[in-house]
């Protein structure tokens, strides 16, 4: 279980955030410079905010109070970016295979990272670099390189925004497969309303009064079920 | 036709890039990823012998490394005299050659996108892993036209070199210097054949700096 609690000063606004994530998917959503990205970097350690609490599973990732700043690298959170970040220079293969160690047992590695591509469905492109993939393509590399660390939980960033209409079904749906296969917190962050519909998600609504931002559960949107309506 | 210029050069310039490969590359991450006080002053000072003219720098090195400057009484206690011997001339190649490395380095550096980095941090890799994968790979491009440029301006060096290095035929008389001499007592063929040298190589290296830069960022 994820909680996030903090209030934090950005260029135009206080952020304040009060957010539980259990083990399915959490959407976060507002519109664009709402500071939806900067919850995530927050959570993930790669921005501090500048007081408050983040807890994953008991463990206290960030406390103001007292002073505990865990560094993104001993997180074990999984990070997808708005537009992947895949590393240029490396296969597919070599994306996936960053996060996890290369251990004694070299055939060990391999086959992790082929159960992890054959999982998502990219098998097939294991030895292309990411400047010959498709957005979808791209989006399930980022999956995948997240997924293959098992992390405690996993934060994507508009994850469907840039693909058209038929792969948004098609991603959402698998996201929607790999979360319950998981068994993991999954926040999303998203300014389009109509991607969460379609997912059974909890939601965390934005309200925006003035001068500040807060995201929190609303009692219209209380973590509710949805079946899935594809 | 005396070959010992053309060696002396490029004894000078491997020398020098490799100093300023590790000098430079060290510096431009430092001062790109870190903010210190004194940040912008190094930075400036690093940069200063590009505009400067090269018989400034050299007016500098004498100063600094002369029979009584600071590094060079201390380097006569130990029986080592630094001016007016090659390595006087590597020195002031370092010294020109620094920015360019440096500059190259750190425009490379620049571009890298920081999401990459972060993303890797959030994979559990540690700074200097983050550095050793991400960072320094995508930098490849201007760290190699980095030693390129610092090479080819080591070979050129002609201001600062004169200055502390002097010009002693077979001992700190570079390609360059070479050509000064040659030409001012009247032996235009002897300063021609070190031109053609020195103009090929350096043409050379930049050619095929520029054609493979455009291969490597086809690559991505």
């Amino acid at each position: 279980m994820l909680r996030v609690q903090f209030e934090t000063r950005l260029t135009n606004f206080i952020l304040k955030t009060d957010i539980v994530a259990e083990n399915k998917i959490l959407v976060l959503f507002g519109p664009s410079g709402s500071g939806k990205s900067t919850i995530l970097k927050m959570i993930a350690g790669l921005a501090m905010p500048q007081n408050g609490l983040i807890k994953l599973n008991g463990r206290i990732l960030f406390s103001s109070a007292d002073r505990i700043k865990v560094k993104p690298q001993f997180r074990n959170i999984g990070f997808v970016p708005q537009d992947y970040a895949l590393f240029p220079h490396l296969t597919v293969k070599d994306n996936v295979g960053y996060g996890i160690v290369r251990k004694i047992n070299p055939g060990d590695y391999e086959s992790r990272i082929l159960q992890m591509l054959e999982t998502v469905r990219i098998a097939h492109l294991k030895d292309r670099f990411p400047k010959q993939l498709s957005g979808g393509e791209a989006q399930r590399v980022a999956l995948a390189r997240a997924l293959i660390t098992e992390p405690a939980l996993l934060l994507l960033d508009e994850p469907l925004s840039a693909l058209d209409a038929d792969l948004k079904l098609e991603l959402q749906e698998e996201l929607y497969g790999l979360q319950k296969q998981w068994n993991i917190p999954f926040v999303l962050v998203t300014h389009d309303y109509r991607e969460v519909e379609r997912l059974e998600a909890g939601r965390a609504r934005l309200t925006m009064a003035d001068e500040v931002h807060k995201f929190t559960f609303s009692e219209t949107d209380r973590p509710k079920v949805n079946t899935l309506k594809l | 036709m005396d070959l010992a210029p053309i060696w002396l050069s490029i004894r000078v310039s491997i020398i020098a890039v490799g100093v300023v490969f590790i000098v430079g590359t060290g510096l431009a991450v430092v001062l790109q990823r870190y903010s210190f006080r004194g940040r912008t002053i190094i930075e400036a000072l690093v940069m200063l012998p590009l505009v400067l003219p090269p018989t400034v720098a050299g007016f500098f090195l004498l100063l600094l490394l002369g029979k009584n400057g600071p590094l060079g009484r201390l380097l006569n206690y130990f029986g080592i005299q630094i001016i007016f011997s090659w390595w006087a001339a590597t020195i002031a190649s370092m010294v020109v050659a620094l920015p360019l490395m440096y500059q190259g380095v750190k425009s490379s550096l620049e571009s890298v996108d920081l999401n990459l980095e972060q993303v890797a941090r959030t994979l559990g890799a540690g700074e200097a892993r983050v550095l050793r994968t991400i960072t320094l790979p995508l930098s490849w491009p201007g760290i190699v036209s980095g030693v390129v440029m610092a090479f080819t301006r080591s070979l050129g060096e002609f201001g600062a070199t004169l200055m502390v290095a002097g010009n002693i035929p077979g001992k700190t008389q570079t390609i360059p210097v070479a050509v000064y001499s040659f030409a001012s007592s009247g032996d235009m063929a002897g300063a021609g054949y070190m031109v053609m040298i020195l103009v090929a190589v350096s043409f050379s290296l930049v050619f095929a700096v520029s054609a493979w830069r455009r291969k490597f960022i086809r690559w991505y």
